[in-house]
């Protein structure tokens, strides 16, 4: 069964989230890449939802997470979720990918009063859930939350995700998994890993296959599956399907 | 509102928001932005270290729960 847009888009924004993790300090590669967008004083500025929209924007998921706009004030990126519908106070309901909010003087009713933003990876048994924030001491960070300091979440707008990452060596997670499922559908062997969800040099020989089966010459081939190799995958499969 | 790693500048109150989204300047946005606090240190779960272990195994010499997938 194919991946929906949610599964995708959750996915794709998890994995530019995770990158990096550990980072510290001020600037970085959030706050450059804003920065260099706006003003410099965002190089040194607070840096969490800088953050979730650098992820969005470098995941696909721009328009389903930032609706156009790049957000480096919470209560501003909060307001643009509940205006479109998007919004839940609390934790009913929260999914991985969701955008959290936090108010660190106890989760009021209020989005006026949120501090602070990160994207939900899993919801724990025990209701809490664990998350990965930027700018949490100053760093990227996995922490776990409990309902006492969140205020509530925006769930993404998934279908205005444009799915077209760029999946190269290295990569790792369910869109390498679902390219690799593509590529053995399309007869490119993967004889000694699979769809092990690693892009190695198993899956760059396969990808190169495609792309000269695909009529790519030279400097074109490349293993890498970029918007044009995206495309021409898919045209594969939908021929095959007829 | 924006991170929680300065020293705490006070307690954070109601902040109007100017207008929507659409007509927020970056300017708006930067003027906004302040570090809240220390309190992460209290909001931070007591037993997080061990939730993190169970989900990614144990840390790297940094103190980073980075599992497979990062």
């Amino acid at each position: 069964m194919p991946a929906t847009a949610e599964q995708q888009g959750a996915a794709a924004l998890l994995s530019k989230m995770r990158e990096g993790l550990g980072a510290r300090g001020r600037p970085n590669v959030a706050t450059r890449w804003y920065a260099q967008r706006h003003d410099s004083t965002f190089l040194r500025a607070p840096w969490c939802d800088m953050r979730v929209t650098w992820a969005a924007y470098h995941s696909g998921t721009y328009d389903a997470v930032c609706f156009g706009t790049d957000f480096a004030w919470t209560v501003a990126h909060a307001t643009a979720f509940e205006r479109r519908g998007r919004w839940t106070y609390g934790t009913d309901g929260i999914r991985a990918g969701d955008v959290i909010f936090f108010d660190w003087q106890g989760g009021r009713h209020s989005i006026q009063r949120i501090d602070h933003v990160g994207v939900v990876e899993k919801v724990l048994q025990d209701g809490r859930v664990q998350t990965i924030e930027g700018n949490t001491s100053d760093a990227l960070l996995r922490k776990v939350r409990t309902k006492a300091t969140i205020t509530g979440y925006g769930r993404p707008d998934w279908d205005r995700s444009t799915g077209i990452v760029t999946l190269q060596k290295g990569d790792s997670g369910p869109l390498v998994v679902a390219l690799q499922k593509d590529l053995l559908k399309l007869g490119h062997e993967l004889p000694q890993w699979g769809a092990d969800g690693d892009f190695g040099d198993e899956t760059v020989a396969a990808v190169k296959a495609f792309q000269q089966s695909a009529g790519s010459t030279g400097k074109k081939v490349d293993g890498v599956v970029g918007p044009k190799t995206r495309a021409a995958l898919d045209k594969a499969l939908k021929a095959l399907k007829q | 509102m924006t991170g929680d790693d300065a020293p705490n500048e006070g307690q954070a109150g109601e902040r109007p928001f100017p207008g929507p989204e659409e007509e927020l300047t970056q300017a708006e946005q930067l003027r906004q932005l302040t570090d809240t606090g220390t309190q992460s240190v209290d909001a931070t779960e007591p037993d997080e270290e061990d939730v993190l272990r169970d989900l990614y195994g144990e840390p790297d010499e940094d103190g980073i729960y980075r599992g497979s997938d990062a």
